[in-house]
């Protein structure tokens, strides 16, 4: 089926207007493209600027009866029209080209569940669907985090993934020979989705996943969260209180280092390396001696 | 995860009835989100408001996750309902094609509040009268 658009332009300050004129119009669906705030943390209470942009789709068979109902609803307002003609794609299935079989470190690669991969010897494959959540390798912040993870994790040592999102860190760890791990986020999406995640790979035996807003005591070696500088130093205290061994930091602009660095310094650990990719920076810290000592 | 912000868009879709096609599918694939996901949440949060349009605002994050939050139907979707109208008129200026009461508006207004900018209910008030002269329908007291 082909489709025509029709990007309706008017002054910003309209938009309620046309919204409102459009739904008695008739019209049940259209999109409306949103400016970003400059933050690039996301502020779901504070709304986005409106840029006096409308898009209205209709299949090409009722196009006409489309513009016609437009022409009549929008009369009033100063609102121009440009119509285009497009083929319709699959929608539901064409996100997937963004997400493909890719390498993370040495050993780990990630595969869409709908993706085929012939594994190489070596080779540690962790069966993903992101569904809504966070976490799918694709961002930089999760590629360093993994990367500290490989090069620090002892065998058999039991880990920690704070704001777990898809489970990709719990479940790499796993099968980088951690004997048990432990999931938690503030989205419970997130933590359904871990959940069948590590199922997926079976390691659903080993793997325990809860919603909360801060990490909760577990029995750690490793802890690794990928969150964000500000929310880390929010909850350094109950990420300091479960660190067994070592604690990743992870999904930090590197300008922000030293504000979480210190704020971990300052609760008794100690740097023991990083990594770098882009403007992101990771950090991995751990207590001067072992505890208990 | 980090959360990075990449995009945001607002949709305006019938509730509960969410699909692939137009304009789910273009506004949110071009960002390489999960599509189905977020019709089957949405449609999920909506079902219990059937024949209203609720609109949605999406953040799409930079690793193509998204999160939603739903908003308040249009004025327009709620003047007609209490109007009890099909739709509103073609030619407000000469055409009147209903009306609402006063107590009406207040009730409009409300509903509407969180999604205008508006201090006080009276404000909110002016606004949706605003939207019911535009689409031809009286107010009365």
């Amino acid at each position: 089926m082909r489709y025509v658009t029709f990007a309706l332009s008017f002054s910003p300050h309209l938009l309620e207007d046309v919204e409102a004129a459009l739904a008695m119009g008739g019209f049940v669906h259209w999109s409306v493209p949103l400016e970003l705030d400059a933050e690039d943390e996301p502020q779901p209470d504070v709304p986005a600027h409106t840029t006096g942009r409308i898009d209205l789709h209709a299949p090409v068979i009722e196009a006409e009866e489309a513009a016609r109902g437009m022409e009549v609803a929008l009369s009033r307002l100063p609102v121009t029209i440009l119509r285009s003609e497009q083929d319709e794609e699959d929608w539901a299935e064409g996100w997937k080209q963004y997400w493909k079989v890719q390498r993370l470190g040495s050993r780990i690669v990630v595969r869409p569940t709908w993706e085929h991969y012939q594994a190489q010897p070596g080779d540690l494959v962790l069966d993903l669907d992101p569904r809504q959540a966070f976490g799918t390798g694709t961002h930089a912040t999760t590629r360093l985090a993994l990367a500290l993870l490989e090069e620090h994790l002892q065998e058999g040592e039991a880990v920690y993934d704070v704001g777990c999102g898809t489970g990709l860190l719990a479940l790499a760890a796993l099968k980088l020979g951690a004997s048990r791990a432990w999931g938690v986020d503030n989205d419970s999406v997130a933590v359904e989705t871990a959940l069948e995640n590590l199922a997926r790979n079976g390691e659903d035996a080993r793997f325990e996943a809860e919603r909360a807003d801060v990490p909760l005591p577990r029995p750690a070696d490793v802890v690794v969260a990928n969150i964000l500088a500000d929310v880390l130093i929010g909850m350094a205290d109950a990420l300091v209180a479960t660190t067994g061994r070592v604690l990743i930091l992870s999904g930090i602009i590197r300008r922000r280092i030293p504000d979480v660095e210190a704020a971990f310094v300052v609760r008794g650990l100690v740097r023991l390396g990083n990594s770098v990719e882009d403007d992101w920076e990771a950090l991995i810290m751990g207590w001067p001696e072992p505890r208990g000592s | 995860m980090a959360k990075k912000v990449t995009a945001k868009v607002k949709l305006a879709l019938p509730a509960g009835k969410a699909n692939p096609a137009p304009p789910v599918g273009p506004a949110l694939g071009q960002h390489g989100i999960n599509i189905m996901e977020f019709c089957k949440a949405y449609n999920a949060q909506t079902a219990d408001k059937a024949g209203m349009v609720i609109p949605v605002e999406i953040t799409v994050y930079a690793d193509r996750s998204f999160s939603f939050i739903l908003k308040t139907p249009p004025t327009g979707v709620l003047l007609i309902k209490e109007a009890g109208l099909d739709k509103g008129s073609g030619k407000p200026n000469t055409q009147k094609v209903g009306q609402v009461t006063k107590a009406q508006v207040r009730k409009i207004a409300e509903i509407k509040m969180p999604d205008l900018n508006c201090t006080s209910i009276e404000s909110a008030m002016r606004q949706v009268e605003g939207s019911a002269r535009a689409a031809g329908i009286v107010v009365v007291d």
